[in-house]
């Protein structure tokens, strides 16, 4: 019961902090804005007014790209771990990301306009996580020690990266920098217009997600006693791969390739909330996962005028230290 | 309640023959047999895990395979040996797990499943251990938790492989006692494997015993000691 009492302060204080950070995520910038200014652009845009169009073309559209891309990594990566029964599974590990890089990277260098748009960005990226997400459970069906099986996905992640290197050698030169911008991860390729059909997609992934409180929890015990306890592990693996597909393909579709999120948070929310519980694991790594990409976004911005830090660098700068602690703590 | 007919048990070879027999409800049975000998492969046969290699088994006349795994997770709940504890998974949490089949799309539990998994922690004994995670329990601890979530299971087949393997003789006793008090009070069919024959014997629970020699099954409720090494153990 105290920890109980404990979790729910957190909880709350997640829930003050990040409407909190999302005000100084938006009034935070080169260009000055005033509260006045931000008001009058809510509820009294005008097209003249520069301020209103940053607003509402740059720091609105970037403020949900944040929250989404957090809470969509998180999410995604709490599924994966769950599903391989491996803490240090995540998407970027297990060659998800690098599936959407992948496919992503094929339109972009490739220059196939058909696919250009919105919804063929998010198709390909999906279908690439998607590809990439059952190969890696096929191989799970074969390779039962987990180690083996991150194995499998760094390798898989190292040729592809190898097969993108190839691409980019035969680019033209524009295309070749298109790409390398996207890979870099940017919360700002985001346009207004977009934000609708991302908010979208992932809502819809995120919602889903708590469909699989039940088998996830279940899963904890492993696959075979899972399975002992009514759950159909088979398609209970497509689900998972499903919707890790939805929300990481779409995250980097629009952002770029962003890791350790993924990988980081889940872990980070077991040791804060201590609970295997995944009704409360997947609410509390949407709000830890926004709020974590949030203040990644805000130190970006914060050193803007000076030095120019692509949030997945930053990520893997914050990220990588930790998980070598956790790995660390693990041995010990 | 469980039927075997002409059974050979093993994965690709045949382990042991079971020509026929029927296990009622209200007994419990020990499995006895030399290390290797298929006892874990025919628990795990009972519950669907592996396929008999030819043969027919049927729970409530019906033939196993024909069960989903969510119908059989009704009939039957397995407990194995050497659960090594999850972090930040606590005892409670790990017990009601046993609810599963039974909890809505969500995986809410109600208060009547917080009754349940309440009474299977306290007839276990393992009531103060609840906010404990399992990781830091002992071995024997967490044995005793592991039989705690197939009473919370409330199936009417309960398998456990090796129940008694963590435990201390004080432990062991009172295990085969509370199991053989919950199969005939909630005509049950229980069946276990075990060492522990001594034990067994003075607990007076009947044994199916695999001989290696001859490849079969065979029931016995004589509790001569020699008689039954002899059957199990002899070359």
């Amino acid at each position: 019961m105290k920890n109980n009492s404990l979790n729910r302060i957190w909880i709350g204080t997640l829930c003050l902090i990040i409407p909190l950070l999302g005000i100084l995520h938006l009034f935070i910038g080169e260009i000055h804005i005033s509260f006045p200014e931000f008001l009058d652009s809510i509820f009294n845009y005008s097209q003249h007014e520069t301020s209103h169009i940053l607003i509402w073309e740059f720091r609105i559209p970037r403020l949900i790209i944040a929250l989404i891309a957090g809470a969509s990594l998180a999410v995604s990566g709490l599924i994966m771990q769950t599903l391989f029964n491996n803490p240090l599974a995540g998407p970027s590990i297990l060659g998800i990301n690098s599936g959407a890089s992948f496919f992503i990277g094929l339109l972009i260098l490739s220059g196939i306009y058909f696919f250009n748009t919105d919804i063929g960005i998010t198709i390909s990226a999906l279908m690439g996580s998607f590809l990439f997400g059952m190969l890696m459970l096929a191989c799970s069906l074969f390779v039962r020690s987990n180690i083996s099986l991150l194995l499998i996905g760094i390798m898989i992640s190292s040729f592809i990266g190898a097969l993108i290197n190839l691409m980019q050698s035969y680019a033209e030169a524009e295309k070749l920098k298109t790409f390398f911008i996207w890979s870099m991860g940017s919360l700002q390729q985001v346009q207004l217009d977009q934000l609708g059909w991302i908010i979208g997609v992932t809502l819809i992934g995120l919602l889903s997600s708590f469909l699989l409180v039940k088998p996830l929890n279940a899963l904890v015990l492993g696959e075979k006693n899972a399975s002992l306890l009514g759950i159909n592990i088979q398609s209970f693996r497509v689900q998972c791969i499903a919707i890790t597909a939805i929300l990481c393909g779409t995250v980097t579709a629009f952002c770029g390739p962003i890791a350790f999120v993924g990988l980081a948070i889940p872990n980070l929310s077991k040791i804060i909330f201590k609970t295997q519980n995944h009704k409360y694991l997947i609410l509390t790594n949407i709000l830890l996962g926004s709020t974590f990409i949030l203040i990644c976004d805000i130190i970006i911005r914060l050193l803007e005028s000076s030095i120019l830090i692509p949030i997945n660098v930053l990520t893997s700068i914050i990220g990588a230290p930790f998980v070598i602690y956790l790995v660390v703590k693990k041995r010990s | 309640m469980i039927s075997f007919n002409n059974i050979s048990i093993g994965y690709k070879k045949t382990l042991f023959n079971i020509d026929n027999l029927i296990l009622d409800k209200g007994n419990m049975y020990v499995l006895a047999g030399k290390n290797g000998v298929g006892k874990s492969t025919l628990l795990k046969s009972i519950c669907g895990l592996t396929k008999p290699i030819t043969g027919e088994l049927l729970i409530d006349n019906k033939p196993i395979h024909k069960y989903s795994n969510k119908e059989l997770s009704h009939y039957c709940s397995f407990v194995e040996t050497g659960f090594k504890g999850v972090p930040y998974l606590t005892a409670f949490d790990y017990v009601s797990l046993g609810r599963t089949p039974y909890l809505n799309r969500w995986g809410e539990i109600q208060q009547n499943e917080l009754d349940i998994i309440n009474k299977s922690l306290d007839t276990i004994g393992l009531k103060k251990f609840s906010k404990i995670h399992t990781n830091k329990l002992s071995d024997g601890e967490r044995q005793l938790l592991s039989i705690a979530r197939a009473l919370c299971q409330d199936t009417p087949i309960i398998l456990l492989d090796e129940p008694t393997a963590f435990l201390d003789y004080f432990n062991k006793k009172k295990i085969l006692q509370l199991l053989k008090k919950i199969t005939f009070e909630s005509q049950k069919v229980i069946i276990l494997s075990s060492h522990d024959l001594d034990i067994c014997i003075e607990e007076k629970i009947p044994f199916l015993i695999i001989s290696e020699k001859d490849k079969k099954l065979s029931l016995q409720s004589e509790y001569d000691k020699s008689k039954l090494i002899s059957i199990g153990f002899g070359n």
